[in-house]
């Protein structure tokens, strides 16, 4: 699903952060992605949806070496990954169902169809009452929440997130990691970068680890058993 | 409204500003039409009435009237006139007043007779030329070359002139609306990233941009559009008044006008295709 070869990854404009990152993550795997700050966390995920282009060596989504993919490929690519961003990314004058709608809008789906897939989800991530509102008038989960749901809506079969609960409690952070984990469970591979250990220890059964050691060398990977879709209800 | 975006911000960098440059250059722009479709109109009437037209002209002689009888039955066989008419001396007269001055001047002065001809559609001038000078020695045809060369660089003239006014216009507009775009792009910068990494396509963001600036472009299009054609109007009723002006629908008739309905059309298709180019160049530069 995720094969990083050799890669060297540098941060925008600036010097390389990560030197050599090998490692592969099978289809429906589930990992954090941990490393101290500035350990280039953000910067893989980065590569990972495709924002950063490496300065050497391959990253293979779906088997597709996104170094060598045209221009053109590249958003149909993107919209096969889900991203929940540190920032979360919400568009303050779009409400909180035209926010988790985007991705099925820019995908040309037809609109009574997203609105229904959209109001299933936000049900689902307990924001169904809050589908009219502005981002701004939302909490820090409750952003985390709609991020979450917009990063899913498409239904893409991996998902990325920089710290999900960073920003959050932790019954709230419990909740998202709850949501995150259901997805995986589903199939969904699931890749969420954390300097949580707390996280790292609730879900040590379930995720795997590639830890970045800080000195832009290698990655160190502990695998999980992966998910296996759920076939029934 | 009706084409603007979903997805963009409902007030964006220039939604008022921008309609009004549109405004004041289609307005601009549709009065440089309004004058030169005029003012060729009436040189090409002009043209026109004297293209099939000449005039021969003898010399002063004792028996002059005798001899332009002669010339004219000479001409009355000619296959390339339709008509020939002698003038007479009143008219003559007329012609020479702006000159000389009323009074008895054919009589004063050798004045030469001259004969109005109406030239046949595709007569040959120079042919008809040399046979008179041939069979009446001194005689002068004129069919006023001099007048229409001079008609057609005025012609050339305004219609260069008006063109790079237009130009000027255009470029001016094209600059404002790259301007605005790229601001916008900035401003919204983080909402062109969000749509970029969840997958949309440059296009799908341009066709935002495009249908935003499209919609700015029809409103300064009719906001310059209306003011051209009441003066037009004005002018034409005026015209009615003034029949000797160089005004619309004085020689020129109204529909040669229609013309003015491309401004606005041009400027609502020019800011959306400039905006979507502007656009496009930007998330290639993001890429």
């Amino acid at each position: 699903m995720i094969q990083v070869e050799n890669v060297d990854l540098a941060y925008p404009g600036g010097p390389v952060v990560l030197r050599g990152l090998n490692f592969q993550l099978a289809a429906g795997s589930f990992h954090f992605l941990t490393g101290k700050s500035g350990a280039g966390k953000t910067t893989l995920l980065r590569a990972l949806y495709l924002d950063h282009r490496p300065e050497r060596g391959a990253i293979r989504m779906f088997g597709e070496d996104i170094a060598t993919l045209p221009h053109e490929a590249l958003p149909a690519l993107r919209r096969r990954i889900g991203v929940v961003f540190q920032d979360f990314r919400l568009l303050d004058h779009l409400t909180v169902a035209q926010n988790v709608g985007l991705p099925l809008t820019v995908a040309g789906i037809e609109p009574d169809r997203r609105d229904k897939n959209v109001a299933e989800l936000l049900d689902w991530v307990g924001l169904g009452d809050k589908s009219g509102s502005y981002p701004p008038r939302l909490s820090g989960g409750e952003k985390q929440q709609v991020a979450i749901a917009r990063a899913v809506i498409g239904n893409p079969r991996i998902v990325l997130a920089d710290e999900p609960t960073g920003n959050v409690d932790s019954d709230i952070g419990g909740r998202l990691m709850w949501l995150l984990a259901q997805l995986n469970r589903q199939g969904t591979t699931l890749v969420i970068a954390t300097h949580d250990q707390t996280l790292l220890r609730d879900y040590a059964a379930q995720a795997g680890v590639l830890h970045l050691d800080g000195t832009g060398g290698v990655v160190q990977q502990s695998s999980a058993p992966v998910q296996m879709p759920h076939t029934g209800s | 409204m009706f084409l603007r975006s979903a997805i963009l911000p409902k007030q964006m960098l220039g939604d008022r500003a921008l309609p009004l440059v549109i405004a004041v250059n289609v307005f601009l722009a549709g009065l440089t039409i309004l004058v030169a479709v005029t003012v060729i109109g009436m040189v090409d009437r002009w043209s026109g009435d004297v293209a099939r037209l000449a005039s021969v002209q003898l010399p002063p002689a004792g028996n002059s009237l005798g001899q332009a009888e002669a010339v004219l039955a000479l001409l009355d066989d000619e296959p390339d006139i339709v008509r020939a008419q002698r003038l007479d001396e009143k008219a003559v007269s007329e012609l020479l007043a702006p000159w000389l001055g009323r009074g008895n001047v054919v009589g004063d002065l050798p004045i030469p007779q001259i004969i109005d001809i109406e030239l046949a559609p595709q007569a040959d001038v120079a042919a008809l030329r040399a046979r008179l000078e041939a069979a009446v020695p001194g005689i002068v045809v004129d069919d006023h070359a001099d007048w229409q060369a001079k008609t057609t660089r005025i012609r050339l003239l305004v219609y260069y002139a008006a063109g790079s006014v237009i130009l000027l216009i255009i470029l001016a507009g094209i600059i404002m609306i790259v301007f605005t775009t790229r601001a916008n792009l900035r401003d919204h910068r983080h909402l062109v990233e969000t749509m970029h990494l969840i997958g949309a396509t440059d296009a799908f963001t341009a066709l935002q941009f495009q249908k935003h600036f499209l919609d700015l472009g029809i409103r300064g299009g009719l906001l310059g559009a209306v003011p051209v054609l009441a003066v037009t109007y004005g002018l034409a009723r005026l015209a009615e008044y003034q029949p000797d002006l160089w005004l619309p629908g004085n020689g020129v008739p109204l529909t040669s006008y229609t013309v003015l309905i491309l401004p606005p059309v041009i400027a609502a298709l020019l800011t959306m295709a400039t905006a979507r180019i502007a656009v496009l160049r930007i998330l290639r530069q993001m890429n």
